[in-house]
């Protein structure tokens, strides 16, 4: 064995690197690589990646027919399972499920080079084209309705008032701990100013139109939602999409706004990025005015802190007290770049 | 086809022949003030044949290489940022010691000079050489001192934990920006020039290498230990360091 750490060597030793489960896939393996959480296999038909799915059949099924009906529009820079010998896309073993994907060459995107943001905001916009019209596939439409929770078009408000609840509950527990740590000060510190971010985020949706704009076609696509650098790989200038576990159907300008807050939180904040990830998506895929004052409301909205204060006190995130600890003090420490931001887009998009 | 698979990077590096070597002795420790412009061209011969090994990389690595490309720019950048706001904040609460006097004083002009370096680095074509960078598949040693890398008959290197996905000009800005900020005296100008013809260059990478290293590194360095409290040095010692910096830093490039 080799004398290397991985990150993710406990979710790693949950794999069942079985070769009877290669047969299934009609595969001579002839070594593995462990990157990230998935196995990259050296086989007799060329670079594949071994993937453990932990979701439901339906669930996968929804996800692949989005990317087939990607693919059929033109855009094949996504991810192709690889067919088993009973021509299905998944093996169910023992207690999980197996899914082989082709290997995608290339680079993981890097936010701090605008060449890699301005490619990937461009094939953001190619792969919502390439799947516009998907939710109007009676096949498709079956399979929305088996996975209602991947349909948050017209969803959103709802949402964020379920998410301000939740803050509501983290402060309520942090607040009646009786050894408040050092996460729980800060947290109880900051909390009530992104209760009111919340809120003026649900105001700036309820001000817009965006109930109007989830009622348009072409408005409404299968978009990514984990837009994390790892996730896209470059190659020769162009941008592949890998792992669509958490895709879902919504406003094109929830994909920005993905986009845009994993770009530039590391940056100050930097509205320069921002013009530009909107220049190019506009570039092939048009936005307009009520878009635009959507996505300054799912702006708004502090995903970061949001998200920090569930995984710590749902304990969704297994890491220690000094790595929570540190990544909220970065995080509440965006607060003034990041009201900055939000006025700059406000003014320059006129919302 | 079989894909290749390294370990780390470096096993690939010496696969392609480069000996890693324990140390690197320098003769005289006081060498850096004694460079010569000789020296450092030969240093560049080094770099260039480290580049064309490592140029198109694309096996595997269980060790993954990082991707700093673009990295130093946006630091800059956020330091501008930092300083701007540190500007802001000690002129409204007035200063309270001698270094936020010092950043009164001098806070300004190195936030201009560092605002104008990256206006350089824009206009002189970054986006082709970040372009031009990743079609090649360009990997940096990351650390190109005389203590790290030589060349005998053999490229040898000491250390390959700084090696990642950059920009080639970048290991010659390593190499210039530490020279120039220890005060040796050397035509920054011609060494660029000498850079850019070894490795292949065009002019832009001349004017994109002369902005960066013309960017005051050690005052802007300063400021952000300062600002994060890492450093739990006296306010004194804050305040020599950036008169020091000030001497560090110099004059621009262009």
């Amino acid at each position: 064995m080799l004398d290397i750490r991985y990150k993710d060597k406990n979710y790693l030793s949950k794999y069942d690197l079985d070769v009877n489960l290669f047969s299934e896939f009609d595969l001579l393996v002839y070594d593995v690589i462990p990157v990230r959480k998935v196995f990259i296999l050296n086989t007799d038909k060329g670079d594949k990646v071994l993937k453990k799915v932990n979701y439901s059949t339906s669930l996968l099924e929804f996800i692949n027919y989005g990317l087939e009906y990607i693919k059929n529009n033109n855009f094949n820079r996504i991810i192709e399972f690889e067919k088993t010998k009973s021509k299905l896309i998944y093996v169910p073993w023992k207690d999980d499920m197996y899914c082989i994907m082709d290997l995608v060459k290339g680079r993981e995107c890097e936010y701090s080079n605008p060449v890699d943001v301005m490619l990937t905001s461009r094939a953001i916009a190619e792969l919502h084209k390439a799947s516009e019209g998907l939710i109007h596939q009676d096949a498709f439409k079956v399979l929305l309705q088996k996975n209602e929770q991947r349909y948050l078009c017209g969803k959103i408000i709802q949402n964020y008032n379920k998410k301000l609840e939740e803050l509501i509950f983290f402060k309520n527990i942090a607040t009646l701990n009786e050894n408040k740590n050092e996460f729980d000060y800060i947290f109880l510190e900051r909390v009530q100013y992104y209760e009111e971010n919340i809120i003026q985020s649900i105001n700036i949706l309820k001000g817009s139109e965006y109930y109007k704009l989830c009622n348009e076609k072409e408005k409404v696509v299968f978009c990514h939602h984990d837009l994390a650098h790892h996730n896209i790989l470059i190659n020769n200038e162009e941008v592949y999409f890998l792992d669509f576990d958490y895709a879902l159907i919504d406003l094109k300008v929830h994909d920005i706004c993905n986009f845009t807050n994993k770009a530039i939180k590391d940056f100050c904040y930097d509205i320069e990025k921002c013009h530009d990830i909107i220049n190019e998506y506009t570039s092939v895929n048009a936005l307009d005015d009520r878009e635009l004052k959507v996505l300054h409301g799912m702006l708004s909205f502090p995903e970061d802190f949001y998200s920090i204060s569930k995984d710590y006190y749902t304990r969704k995130k297994q890491w220690s007290e000094e790595i929570f600890l540190s990544r909220l003090k970065k995080k509440v420490e965006y607060k003034k770049d990041r009201e900055e931001f939000l006025e700059s887009f406000k003014n320059y998009y006129n919302c | 086809m079989a894909i290749s698979i390294y370990n780390d990077f470096s096993d690939y590096m010496m696969f392609k022949g480069i000996k890693n070597v324990e140390v690197i002795e320098i003769k005289d420790k006081s060498l850096d003030l004694d460079i010569t412009e000789k020296l450092v061209i030969e240093q560049f011969g080094a770099i260039y044949d480290f580049h064309k090994k490592s140029l198109g990389f694309n096996g595997y690595l269980r060790n993954r290489l990082n991707n700093n490309t673009g990295k130093t720019i946006e630091q800059y950048k956020i330091s501008i940022k930092k300083l701007t706001g540190d500007i802001n904040n000690v002129k409204r609460d007035q200063p309270k010691n001698s270094y936020e006097e010092l950043i009164i004083k001098y806070g300004k002009q190195a936030k201009n000079r560092g605002e104008e370096c990256i206006r350089e680095v824009y206009r002189a074509n970054y986006l082709e050489i970040l372009k031009r960078s990743m079609r090649r598949g360009e990997i940096c040693l990351g650390n190109t001192n005389f203590q790290n890398l030589r060349k005998s008959n053999l490229i040898e290197v000491v250390s390959f934990e700084n090696c990642s996905y950059n920009m080639v000009e970048m290991d010659c800005f390593l190499l210039l920006s530490k020279l120039k900020r220890k005060g040796v005296k050397l035509d920054f100008g011609k060494l660029v020039k000498e850079f850019c013809y070894i490795e292949g260059l065009d002019e832009s990478s001349s004017r994109f290498l002369i902005a960066l290293i013309s960017y005051p590194h050690e005052f802007m360095k300063c400021c952000n230990r300062y600002r994060e409290g890492k450093r739990r040095w006296h306010v004194d010692r804050f305040s020599e360091k950036i008169i020091k910096a000030l001497v560090q830093d110099g004059d621009s490039l262009f």
